[in-house]
């Protein structure tokens, strides 16, 4: 690969084989005002394979796929989008649809107030009148094609992210397209969804359907595409074929240059730890046999009895599935939900609190894992989402902006978050960056406890890589970490000790030691399918 | 990384720039009213010179004034998320109150005019406290007060107005620096609050509870204060302006007010104020509201029936929506 990435037109674009490309998005060109999001950029995808589509945060992934979705009308940009050999002028998402091209975007896009069956089926017939009822078979009958676990009656409001991924993923395929894109569908799904997913796209390509993938999981790249797309900076750098996968070659042409270490090194007591399963140190942070009632079904529990420590300087990893009451452990400890039983403590002291607020007061940090739902104010800028939580400290009435200014600069460079100022709108950061906006801000107030509920979904390579080394400094300075995540690997390569939690309790907790990919999934999967049932 | 992309780009570099300086001109919300305001102004200035003579602006402002006080409530209210349909009601309330409470009961002018502002915060704090901790749709909450305040204000003042009022309420409606008090009152408001908004703590926690108020509490930011503070802020402005009114008028009128509700939502609406909350600016709500009073008086001075004024309204604010979604569109939000 050159090293300033333009290769042009990929070496060996399949002009062979007769048939044109499914889709072939030509020479693109996409500015935002001053930003240059993708400049020059060739595509082309074969009918009845899965495209891959990989690159850093920012690279121009989604801008692409917006376009080929009709969300950037044509003639917003330059370049010529085919189908089949036709150059097409999408203007609109309805012409996408119209020419069998359906989405699934990277943000979640559900109508909350509406039940699983009526998000699917939504817009697809039914006229001004639509049978809620039939909607909500028709989709159930759909739902039980794919074998996907969802109830086409809940209201959407009510699933977790992953099973509202489900339903976009759903709602996606009810149309019965003929192409199908999928923006980062599994950041957001469990080990298990994934697998089920996968299963479903071959099976639908064996059938001729046509795929876009975008991941920034490189296993899963590597598991499912036939060909890869490689954008860096808004440029195709690369294209391989299946034959050529090779994970260090991928993360070249992605971030121009050689990844050494992924996960950072562990310094100090849990580089050496022995079979350690509880803390070295006493603990800047303990839970002790922890309820929390489930906010719908009386009398139930979403986390029991949990017992659990962390000292300054560890990284505690919590492991489990999709639902298994991690969000609402880290809930609990920062005040979200109420606890129902048990206590907190903060090195020696009792947590007493009732609010986020006093939980920020006392030192606890949270980054939460639906940055859309929870995380950002979509209505402000970089600057204003990073001192958020700060703002008192930037005067009681007007605030200091010059200040302000400073702390939004410096998080800009601490996390290398590519925008184009301070003031850009957090929605028109790429997904990853964004993610690093909730973590600056989450740091802002130097916290001596901090919760992390999946601190690296949407974030690239790369990033990963300068997240990892950040809680590792983080640890190294004396904080305390705790981190949910559904990425094994990313848990074993992290973290000091870990506990898995299932339905609600835990069920295994060892150190570093005894840790590993099979003793986390076991732990987190077993006896599952049994209660599952029961449901 | 950025930077080496806008280096990069290719050609033209001025043509760059330029483009970029309209996108920046264009993003800058108030812009479009601004222009829509300029042009609305020149096209009834042709079709009338005298509708550019000092008397008809200085009418014009002071008829804004009131509404715009009670405007600059509403807008922080619907930045915050939420909004008041009272407003109108609590108005009359304020004034029929202060005037009984002078007239009748001999109170000093300013206890009196501060017994109005008290009470219309209350009223205001009444309508968050439904709202926010009941849980009560806004809608229900403040459409119920804006019956129950117009009929109190009936009630108190027996139906009719409330005059005559001692002669010191004449200070509330005199000129000073040549311009009515009102003016004066509206534009100071009207500056501390776009400030506010702008700069202080205050205005940035509202514009967080508006966008997202989840986010926003994880933030430690107490959204529940932040969204009642708002509630009674446009309480008490409300009644404020209605003791304005009754200055002006002279008399305790308990149809003060009358359709304020919907024309001051229409005018902030139109000055960019969306109603998803967390967006928009005092100075584009306020432009908002000057662009009504001069499309409607400005229709009079045309010789355009006056029966056609609430067409040409409900047009201009559906037209406003419109580019609203448009420029939501494009530019993100
Ligand atoms: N609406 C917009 N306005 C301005 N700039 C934008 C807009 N949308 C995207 N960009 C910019 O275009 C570039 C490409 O963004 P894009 O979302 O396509 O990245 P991505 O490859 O999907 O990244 P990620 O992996 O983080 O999702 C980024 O620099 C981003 O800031
Ligand atoms: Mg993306």
């Amino acid at each position: 690969m050159t090293p300033d990435g333009r290769t042009g037109a990929p070496a060996g674009a399949p002009s062979a084989g007769g048939s044109p490309p499914a889709l072939e998005l030509e020479s693109i060109t996409k500015r935002f005002g001053g930003v240059t999001a993708l400049r020059d950029a060739t595509v082309r995808v074969r009918r009845g394979e899965v495209h891959g589509l990989v690159g850093e945060n920012g690279a121009g992934k989604s801008t692409l796929l917006k376009i080929l979705d009709g969300q950037y009308p044509a003639g917003s940009y330059e370049g010529v989008v085919r189908i089949d050999g036709e150059a097409v002028a999408l203007h609109a998402p309805q012409d996408a649809r119209a020419r069998g091209i359906a989405i699934v975007p990277q943000e979640t896009s559900v109508i909350e107030t509406l039940s699983v069956g009526e998000n699917i089926c939504f817009g697809e017939g039914g006229g001004p009148f639509a049978d809620v009822r039939a909607m909500e078979r028709h989709a159930a009958a759909f739902i039980d094609q794919l074998a996907l676990r969802l109830d086409a009656r809940t209201q959407v409001a009510r699933l977790s992210s992953s099973q509202k991924q489900l339903v976009m993923i759903a709602r996606a395929l009810y149309r019965r397209p003929r192409v199908l894109i999928l923006d980062e569908p599994t950041s957001a799904l469990t080990a298990e969804e994934t697998a089920r997913l996968f299963a479903l796209v071959r099976q639908l390509r064996d059938g001729g359907l046509t795929c876009i993938f975008v991941s920034h999981r490189l296993d899963e790249v590597s598991e499912l595409c036939d060909r890869l797309s490689i954008l860096r900076d808004g440029r195709v750098v690369d294209e391989l074929a299946r034959a050529d996968f090779d994970v260090e070659r991928i993360i070249g042409s992605m971030i121009g240059r050689r990844l050494t270490d992924l996960y950072p090194e562990r310094t100090g007591d849990a580089a050496d730890a022995g079979p350690a399963a509880a803390p070295a140190a006493p603990p800047a942070l303990a839970v002790e046999r922890l309820s929390i009632r489930h906010p719908e079904r009386p009398g139930d529990f979403v986390v029991r009895d949990v017992s659990l420590a962390v000292a300054p300087g560890e990284v505690l990893g919590v492991g489990g599935l999709v639902g298994s009451g991690r969000s609402e452990l880290l809930g609990a400890i920062y005040g979200r939900h109420p606890i129902a039983s048990g206590r907190v403590l903060l090195g020696e002291r009792e947590l007493r609190i009732s609010s986020p607020r006093e939980a920020l007061a006392a030192g606890i940090g949270l980054v939460t894992e639906d940055r859309k739902r929870d995380g950002l104010l979509f209505n402000l800028g970089l600057r204003e989402n990073v001192t958020l939580a700060y703002l008192r400290s930037l005067g009681s009435v007007v605030l200091d902006r010059g200040r302000e200014r400073e702390i939004a600069q410096e998080a800009v460079r601490r996390f290398s978050i590519a925008t184009r100022s301070i003031e850009t709108p957090v929605g028109q950061l790429s997904g990853g960056n964004q993610q690093k906006v909730m973590l600056a801000r989450a740091l802002e107030r130097g916290p001596r406890v901090l919760l992390l509920d999946e601190p690296t979904v949407g974030v690239d390579v790369g990033a990963k890589a300068e997240i990892y080394r950040l809680i590792r400094a983080l640890a190294d300075a004396g904080v305390a970490v705790v981190v949910v995540s559904s990425e094994s690997a990313e848990l074993l390569g992290l973290c000091d000790r870990f506990v898995v939690l299932r339905d609600g309790a835990v069920v295994d907790r060892f150190g570093l030691g005894e840790a590993s990919e099979t003793r986390l999934m076991t732990a987190a999967m077993a006896a599952k399918t049994s209660s599952e049932e029961e449901r | 990384m950025e930077e080496r992309r806008v280096r990069a780009t290719p050609g033209g570099a001025d043509d760059a720039r330029a483009r970029r300086l309209l996108y920046q001109t264009l993003r800058v919300p108030e812009v479009g009213i601004l222009l829509a305001l300029v042009v609305a102004v020149a096209v009834f200035a042709l079709v009338n010179p005298s509708f550019v003579a000092w008397a008809n602006i200085e009418s014009n402002v002071r008829t804004i004034a009131f509404i715009g006080i009670v405007g600059v409530g509403q807008a922080m209210l619907i930045i915050a998320g939420e909004f008041d349909l009272s407003v109108g009601s609590v108005a009359a309330l304020g004034a029929v109150v202060a005037a009984i409470l002078m007239s009748d009961h001999g109170l000093p002018i300013p206890l009196a005019v501060i017994a109005a502002v008290a009470l219309g915060l209350l009223i205001g704090l009444v309508n968050g406290l439904l709202t926010v901790k009941v849980g009560l749709p806004a809608l229900i909450v403040t459409l119920g007060m804006l019956f129950a305040a117009r009929g109190l204000a009936y009630v108190i003042s027996g139906g009719t107005q409330v005059y005559p009022l001692p002669d010191g309420v004449r200070t509330l409606s005199d000129r000073v620096l040549g311009l009515p008090m009102a003016i004066w009152v509206f534009v100071v408001l009207a500056l501390v609050a776009d400030v506010a908004m702008r700069r202080s703590g205050f205005g940035r926690r509202l514009y967080a509870v508006g966008g997202n108020r989840e986010a926003a509490q994880l933030a430690g930011i107490r959204a529940d204060r932040v969204k009642l503070a708002a509630f009674m802020l446009t309480g008490a402005l409300a009644a404020l302006a209605g003791v304005l009114v009754m200055a002006q008028l002279g008399s305790g009128d308990p149809q003060i007010g009358m359709n304020w509700e919907l024309a001051v939502i229409a005018a902030v609406v139109v000055g960019g104020i969306s109603l998803r909350g967390g967006v928009g600016s005092i100075a584009g709500a306020l432009l908002g509201v000057l662009f009504l009073q001069v499309v409607s008086s400005g229709l009079v001075v045309s010789g355009v029936e006056a029966t056609l004024q609430p067409v040409a309204v409900g047009t201009v604010m559906i037209a406003a929506l419109g580019i609203d979604q448009v420029r939501h569109r494009r530019f993100g939000g």
